[in-house]
Formats: C-alpha cells, structure tokens, sequence
C-alpha cells in the first residue's frame, strides 16, 4: 500500500509521523515531569498548611491547658468565664452531669494531671467541645469549653484554593470540624473514615491522594494531635481535580500546541518533500525522455553536494557516455569504421557491443571489399588473360601461316612486279596482323616486362609523330616486377599517352618507370592543357586507371591545371 | 656438294616445310634435320651435327633465347640464327646476348636467308640495318651494370650536390618527387648515412661524383 503512495508524500507521512512521535513524547514526558512536580507540589503545600493548623490547634488547646494549670494554682472566676463555658470543682471522681454533658472523671488522675475528653459528639451543633480533668489536692477540677477558635482556624482556607478545607477528625471518625461542602450539618454525624484518618490515628504523619469522606478523590495531608489524652486528626485536603487544574489546563495548551505544530510540521515537512522530491521528478522526466531515446544535453546547473546532487551528477555522466556511444553509433552508421570508442568501464556492454558490431561490419566491409576487388581483379585479370591468348593465337597462329603463305609465293614463279606486289600485300597483312597481336598483349610485356613494353611504346611513338618524348627507365635487370603489376603499369601509360596526346594535346611528354626494392613508380607529365577532375568525362579511362592501379594496392595521384598533367603510381610488390 | 649442314626448330610444320623447299635451291645448303621444339632439337643433335641452326622464339611451350644459352654450353660449334615474327629490340638483344649470331624476322626475302646462314657459317654476324636499328634503339636506353649505386642514383645524387631542389631534380629526370626522395632514403641506407650532407661527403669520399 505504502509503495504506491508518492514519494512527496511519503517523506511527508514519515517527517509528520517522526515529528508526531517526538513531540508526543516529549510532551508526555514533560507533562508527566509537571505531574509529579504539580502533586509533590500540592501535597507540600498541604502539609504546610496543616502543620499551621496543627500548631495554631496545639496553642488554642494548650492556651486552656495553661489556663487550667493556671486554675489550678489560685481559683480565679473572672479567668475562669474568659477560657471556659464552666468550670466546676468536685470532690470525688465518679459520673457528673454538667451542663447536660454527662461525664465520667478517671481515678487515675493524679496530681497535676490534666486529662482531655472530647465531648463534641454531645453537642446539640456538633461543634468542637472538650472536658478539662484535672486533680489537685483533693479536689477535681473539671472545665468544659466549646473551642470556637478552631472552627475559625480551620475555616482560614489561605493556600486551600476553592475545593480545600481543613477538618479535625475525632476517634470515633467523625468530624470536630464543619465541612464546607455541608456547612449545615452537625459534624459529628459526618462519618470520616478515610485512609488518611485511619492512617493519622494509628499516628502517622503524611500525605497522600486518597478518597476523602465524600467519596471524592483529594489531596490530603494529616497528622495526629494528641494533647493529654486528647486524640485528634486533623487533615488539610484539596480536591484532586482543582488540584490538577493546571494540568488540565497545561494539557490543553499542549493539544493546541500539538495541532499548531502538526499543522506546521505537515506545511514544513510537505514543503521541504516538494524542494527534496522536485528534483527527483526531474530526474524521472529527463529518464523518461530519454527512454524515449532523446538524450538532452547534460545539466551543468548542478552545483549541489548532497546525493542528489551526485544522482545529477550521475545522470550527467550517463548523458555523456550515452551522447558519446551516440555519437560512436552514428559514426559507425556513417560507415566510418576508424570511429574510436573508449569504453566507459569494464562491464560497459552497449559499448562493447558497439565495438564488436563495428568489427563485424568493419570485417564485413573490409570482407565485401576485398570480394569486390578479387572479383575485379578477377573480371581485369580474365580480360588481360583472354588478351595475351588471343595475342598469342594471332602471332602464333596466324603470323605462322602468313609467313608460310610468303614462301610459298615465293617460291612460285611470277611475273615479278605482281610477285612483288602480292608480296608487299602480305607483307602489309603480315605487319597488321603483329601490330593486333601487340595492341591485344605486347609479347615484349610478359617476356621483358613493364620497362621495356613502355620502352617500345615509346619509341613507337616518337616515330610515328613530332612528339618530343622522352622515358627514363629505371628498372634492375632482373626485374622482380610481379606480371600482373607490369600489366598495370603498361596499361596506365599506354593511357595515360593516350589521353596527352588525343585529350590534352601534349606537345613534350616525359615519363618514367623506377623499381625500387619493394615498389615501383611510374610517373607521367605532359604540357597539355590538363583537365579538370570533378568534371572529367568518363571514358578517357582515368576511372579505368585508378581501378587498376587500387586492384594491385597502388596509389594514383593526379595533379592537373593548364600547365599540363602529371600522374604519379606507385605500386608496392 | 652441299656443305652447310643446317636445322630448323619451328613449331610450325607448314613453315618449316616452306623453308626446307626454299633453301633446296641452294646447293651450299644441306636441311639435315628438322624440329618442333626444344626437346627434339637436343635429341637430333646426339645423331647430327649441324653448322647452322635457325631457331624461332617461340616454340610453344619452350623458349628458342633459352634453347641458345643451353645449347652454347653442349654444343659451343652451332650457330644460331634466330628467324622470328618478334620484331622489338628486347628479343634481338637477348639473342646476341645469348650468343645467337644472326637475327632474321619470318619474312624476310630468300635471298636475304640464304646470305646470312652463309655469312654465319663463314662465322661472321649477320644483323641487317633494320635489326640493327632494334638493337641500338634498345641499348641506347640500357643501364649500366648495377654497382653500388644504380646509374639513376648516382644520377640523383650528382643533383644533389650541386644543390639542387627535389622538385627540381623530380623535373629533370621526370620522375615524381617521391621518387627522387625514395631513391636519397635508398642511398642514405645503401651508404649507411643518417642525412643528406653525410651523403654528399661519402659520395665524394668514394668517388661517386
């Protein structure tokens, strides 16, 4: 599924989704950090809070403990109506009723003991009354007060935020105190067996989150107060809700702030996939288009060092190997088989096929070449083959009979100017017949070779017109000319003759045949008015030359203007 | 009394026919032996010992020019006449080189025949004017016998020193400039020099020019 979303979007799924993950956990953390700070926090709060309550309780209670030591010393009735509902003296200890507060003194008290009794839960409103026994020589003194400083201790709500109130808890785990939460309830008839009023009477000092007498989760710090027999608890609590409200309110920062961020994150990370994958996309564009066989001309804007870059840089690199075997192709596709090709690396198979096909073809060619020219040379060597048999069934055979024919009419008895006359007929017939046999093939070319049969045609000529010609020949006795390269050379001068005196008519000519260890030249200048190669007829047998002369691996070179011709041969063997 | 005891070596039996009834008149003259080819002629020659001997050149698969040469080593008392078509200079040369001591071509008069096996059998050399003519047209154009340096070479090199350009020296001998400076590579190598100047001062250190 995954591999079919686009790449943008890809990038952008996974830096959202990694972005997602760090903030989450960073969020949890640090939230999770403000947890126990916040808690750690409350409960110190809480706990300081009680302890002024605890000692603020302590003095209000001791306040009547000093007061009844103080009683105790010197009975003073004006002291006694400032710190006590009443104060009463008995001699005997035993069951009393004072003030429908029905009571029983302890013999256990000794002298200067004072001993405390909670009477609350005898109260009509519940409110924090206690009974002060004391014994002193002889006499008991017992004081009653409802102590309604601490109400308005307790009622002092300073770093108790809305929920928080402190309360007294009695043994018998209702409270001595109001509660907030049920102002109108006598208190002793609110039943606070909490962990923490357990926890406190069995005296421990703490703090914890517990459920409080509502049933409701809080806060809550607590300690015993325990004065002269006195047993108190008293707990300082806060509801975990308005306890925890920063919290709340932290998380919902933390949700705006994550959506602010996600939002951001998708934007940025969206955006920066779109600059990272724009390239990409360009890459595929430029590997589609050059699929479809268009190489583009490499990209030179690409100065970027990051892999990217270096896929460009890649591809520039593809582009221009590509443009090379390109270009090697389109050589080799012109024929020019000499097109070199540097392979791009060891494992570069198009270029190696490229080569390989540019061998082939190059054998091909050459191959092709080489059938053309031997069926040439063949077609060439045939005719000359043909020429030199004719020739020498002309010489051989007629030349013979003629010349029979000669004796025989010489040997006749004629009149003898008719003799003389036939004789000069056959004479005539006789010198024809050797001048065919020696156009077709000189005999003088296959038994003396190229420099002679030239030779020949030379002096020929030089008799037979006012020509100035001359030939330097320069060829060893013992000619190594190979016969087929004599046939050539004589057939290019005897046209190249041709052509100065019938084409350019040629007043000097100057020729000449060099043999040289393993070549020959032949070399051939007239003062004609020359011709011009691009638009030379063909039939004057200049095309004729240079086959003959390529058929033997020779060189034709012509220079020609109005001062004349020279041809230059050049024939190895 | 016939005293000139000839042969003819012609593949042409028509011909040799003719020749034999031509010099019949001639009561000097004694055909003691026909042959068509090199081969027959050695075989009639272990029987007869003709004076003269007229040979043409070619005898179908032999050569009459190679005929001579051989036969001078067995037979250093015969003397050829070659009697041919071939009427260029090259075959005449080769023949007095090869020791023939006449040159006839196939129609030349009775008369003219029958003066030269008479003149060779006298030992003297019968080369009429128009054969002779071949023969110096042809040697006027031989070369000297090959020495260290061709007769071109030395040519060449003669231009050289006198300082004279390639394309100059290619004009003179009428030869391409790639010649002339072929033949300088080809003395430099046959006189084991590295330059032009060295080869000049060898040259003259051997009297060449």
């Amino acid at each position: 599924m995954f591999r079919h979303v686009r790449i943008k979007n890809k990038l952008a799924l996974v830096m959202t989704a990694l972005s997602c993950i760090v903030i989450g956990i960073f969020s949890t953390l640090f939230y999770l950090q403000f947890e126990i700070a916040l808690k750690e926090r409350v409960l110190l709060q809480l706990s300081s809070v009680k302890k002024l309550k605890v000692v603020q309780i302590e003095n209000v209670i001791n306040s009547r403990v000093e007061a009844i030591k103080h009683l105790l010393a010197q009975s003073d009735s004006t002291y006694n109506q400032q710190f006590f509902n009443s104060v009463v003296y008995l001699k005997s200890p035993g069951s009393v009723h004072i003030n429908s507060y029905e009571l029983t003194l302890p013999d256990t008290l000794n002298q200067g003991n004072i001993f405390i009794k909670d009477l609350s839960p005898e109260n009509d409103e519940g409110f924090a009354t206690l009974a002060f026994m004391a014994y002193n020589s002889g006499q008991y003194l017992v004081c009653i007060d409802t102590l309604t400083e601490i109400q308005s201790i307790l009622l002092e709500r300073t770093g108790l935020g809305q929920s928080g109130e402190s309360y007294l808890v009695g043994e018998d785990y209702t409270m001595r105190s109001t509660s907030r939460f049920f102002p109108d309830k006598n208190p002793t008839t609110i039943l606070a067996r909490t962990s923490g009023a357990v926890r406190a009477l069995r005296g421990e000092t703490g703090e914890g989150i517990i459920l409080d007498y509502r049933g409701v989760s809080v806060f809550s710090a607590f300690e015993k107060i325990a004065i002269n027999g006195l047993e108190w608890v008293i707990l300082s609590e806060i509801d975990y809700q308005e306890a925890l409200f920063p919290l709340k309110s932290l998380r919902r920062n933390f949700y705006i702030m994550l959506v602010i961020m996600l939002a951001f994150v998708l934007l940025a990370s969206y955006q920066l996939a779109r600059l990272l994958v724009k390239p990409i996309l360009r890459m595929e564009q430029y590997l589609n288009t050059m699929s479809r066989g268009v190489i583009l001309e490499p990209q030179k804007d690409v100065d970027r060092n990051d892999e990217i870059g270096g896929m460009f840089r890649a591809l520039d690199k593809l582009t221009t190997a590509l443009q090379q075997t390109i270009e090697f192709a389109g050589r080799i596709g012109e024929g020019n088989f000499s097109a070199n090709y540097q392979l791009l690396s060891e494992e570069d198979t198009l270029g190696a096929a490229l080569l390989q096909m540019k061998q082939k073809l190059r054998d091909y060619q050459k191959n092709e070449e080489r059938l053309l020219k031997e069926n040439q040379q063949s077609i060439i060597n045939g005719e000359e083959q043909e020429r030199s048999r004719l020739s020498k069934e002309i010489h051989d055979g007629l030349g013979p009979l003629l010349t029979s024919l000669r004796l025989s009419i010489q040997a006749i008895p004629l009149e003898e100017t008719h003799k003389k006359q036939l004789l000069k007929t056959l004479d005539d017939t006789i010198t024809e017949t050797r001048r065919m046999a020696n156009n077709l093939m000189p005999s003088v070319l296959e038994d003396f070779g190229a420099g002679e049969a030239i030779k020949n045609l030379v002096i020929q000529l030089d008799q037979s017109s006012p020509l100035d010609i001359r030939y330097n020949q320069d060829t060893l006795e013992e000619s190594k000319i190979p016969q087929k390269v004599n046939i050539v050379l004589y057939r290019i001068a005897q046209e190249a003759l041709n052509n100065a005196i019938r084409h350019a008519q040629a007043t000097e000519i100057r020729l000449s045949l060099t043999e040289f260890d393993e070549h020959v030249s032949l070399f051939i200048s007239d003062n004609g008015s020359g011709f011009d190669q691009s638009t030379v007829l063909p039939g004057n047998g200049l095309r004729n030359m240079r086959e003959r002369a390529r058929l033997v691996d020779g060189s034709l070179v012509i220079y020609s203007d109005a001062n004349g011709t020279s041809i230059e041969v050049e024939i190895p063997f | 009394m016939a005293f000139i005891k000839i042969m003819i070596v012609d593949d042409h039996q028509l011909f040799r026919g003719g020749i034999v009834s031509l010099l019949s008149k001639d009561e000097d003259i004694d055909v003691i032996g026909e042959a068509s080819s090199a081969k027959e002629l050695f075989h009639a020659l272990k029987s007869k010992q003709p004076h003269v001997v007229l040979i043409d050149i070619s005898l179908g698969e032999t050569d009459g020019l190679e005929t001579i040469l051989k036969a001078n080593d067995s037979h250093p008392n015969i003397r050829f006449i070659v009697l041919t078509m071939h009427a260029e200079g090259q075959y005449v040369v080769k023949a007095v080189r090869n020791g023939a001591y006449g040159y006839l071509l196939k129609n030349a008069d009775e008369k003219e025949l029958i003066e030269a096996i008479h003149n060779v059998f006298e030992g003297k050399k019968h080369f009429n004017e128009e054969i002779s003519q071949l023969m110096i047209g042809n040697m006027a154009m031989e070369g000297e016998p090959h020495k260290n340096l061709s007769k071109r070479e030395r040519e060449v090199l003669k231009l050289v020193s006198n300082g004279k350009t390639t394309k100059e020296i290619a004009d003179q001998l009428f030869v391409s400039t790639r010649t002339v400076e072929t033949h300088r590579v080809n003395m430099m190598k046959k006189l084991k020099v590295q330059n032009t100047a060295e080869l000049i001062k060898k040259a003259a250190h051997l009297k060449l020019i």
